[in-house]
């Protein structure tokens, strides 16, 4: 389990591996740009190919997008939890202070900033759950968005296959590099998601 | 923390804090200053974070915290103002009075309900309940913008980094013995301060000030003619010995 401190580490780690998977879905983008020339080139026997690389690419904006959002969530988050972090320190201060210093003729002063802050730091801690409840439904969604992935690099491969001659082999790369990017992708965000299933 | 009460009149007493028994050893032991009045109080170069916790329990000692109405920092240092995201969480409508060369460093540390008042390169006075506060420009000593607080009532100059001491924890708060503690400064000042011309200018400067104690943040106060000891023993010090000559 994280200590508070570390929450901002763990937001900040999730933001970049977000955005590391833009960069693999942008891969995908343009392996979807490849496999349409590639089809077109191929001619009749490749008008299946054709269709699914439609499908490639929508996985491939899906992908960029819900990463994009999710990379902000967490850049928030993480901005929250530096805040509780911060809030927390300063209760932590203070304690110490009413603690050492008791016998302070103006020690009664920091009630309001003691409570003040308190007030911030149990505001902030809803906010820290509301994003954390955010961030775990669209890191899920784009999970389950993923393994459609899966079903289309088998359909590529399908199709590849009914092409026949000399673009079977390289529409079978098209396939292999779609599974592989969207495997990347989906180890990033099953990361993810274990990394925010210690904060609900 | 050590507190002592340096001047008091009829309008005003300054304090000083230092000597904390509670800092980690491997951070730079300070000074800080509070003026305070009848309802208000400025905290001066109030600290680094590491040092907030026995700062504020010291304050509450002096005055309720609510009377903290004003904050200066000399320059931007860690040991100076680090300790403000802190404070951000414990005053309501305070103002910072800081360099506005430093502006958008400072707020690094973190300030969301405290006010920046940024101080022109010339300095300015700030009017503490009837009590003239001149901040006093001191620019490249060692920060490039860089203030000293002059009160010409009490004749005290806090002068920031300036006649800091280099010496073991527990030492007293005043010098005793000039040309003894002339050792504990030298090499501080050859390399901290980095121009002859800027520490010639402020010499210059401070020399019209009618001063009978001298506050540095690290080290010892200087009182009566020791004041006078420092800036002659300034004068003929050579600074910037990071630079061969």
């Amino acid at each position: 389990m994280p200590t508070q401190e570390n929450y901002f580490v763990l937001a900040a780690v999730v933001a970049a591996d977000l955005h590391g998977a833009m960069a693999v879905a942008r891969n995908i983008s343009l392996i979807a740009s490849n496999a349409r020339a590639l089809a077109l080139r191929a001619g009749q026997g490749a008008a299946g190919f054709r269709a699914i690389t439609d499908f490639i690419d929508e996985l491939a904006k899906v992908t960029m997008s819900s990463s994009r959002t999710i990379s902000g969530l967490a850049s928030t988050f993480s901005h929250t939890s530096a805040d509780m972090a911060r809030a927390e320190t300063a209760l932590a201060r203070f304690d110490w202070v009413y603690r050492r210093a008791h016998d302070s003729p103006y020690l009664v002063s920091l009630d309001g900033a003691y409570r003040r802050t308190q007030r911030n730091y149990q505001r902030l801690q809803g906010v820290f759950k509301q994003q954390v409840g955010a961030l775990k439904v669209q890191l899920d969604a784009l999970a389950r968005e993923l393994r459609t992935a899966t079903v289309l690099s088998a359909m590529s491969r399908v199709e590849a296959s009914q092409t026949g001659g000399q673009f079977e082999g390289a529409l079978n790369l098209v396939a292999q590099n779609v599974a592989d990017a969207a495997e990347e992708i989906q180890h990033l965000v099953r990361r993810s998601q274990q990394r925010f299933n210690y904060l609900v | 923390m050590l507190i002592k009460k340096i001047y008091q009149s009829d309008t005003h007493e300054w304090h000083m804090f230092g000597r904390d028994p509670d800092k980690p050893e491997k951070i730079i032991d300070t000074n800080q200053y509070l003026i305070k009045t009848a309802n208000k109080a400025i905290l001066l170069d109030p600290g680094g974070i590491e040092l907030f916790p026995t700062m504020l329990a010291s304050v509450v000692r002096l005055l309720p915290i609510s009377q903290v109405t004003h904050l200066f920092a000399s320059h931007q240092d860690p040991d100076i103002i680090s300790s403000l995201g802190l404070w951000d969480q414990t005053l309501e409508n305070a103002k910072l009075y800081a360099p506005w060369l430093w502006e958008s460093f400072i707020r690094h540390f973190g300030m969301d309900s405290i006010e920046y008042v940024p101080i022109p390169d010339p300095g300015l006075t700030l009017d503490l309940e009837g009590v003239a506060l001149e901040f006093v420009p001191a620019h490249y000593l060692h920060a490039s913008g860089n203030y000293h607080v002059y009160d010409a009532k009490a004749k005290i100059l806090m002068s920031g980094d300036i006649g800091a001491a280099m010496e073991p924890a527990g030492v007293p708060f005043e010098v005793s013995d000039f040309d003894a503690h002339t050792k504990h400064m030298e090499t501080f000042h050859r390399r901290w301060m980095p121009s002859n011309r800027a520490k010639d200018d402020w010499i210059e400067r401070v020399s019209k000030l009618d001063i009978s104690m001298m506050c540095p943040q690290h080290g010892r106060v200087f009182i009566g003619d020791d004041v006078k000891r420092f800036l002659d023993w300034f004068s003929k010090l050579e600074v910037g010995s990071g630079i061969p000559s």
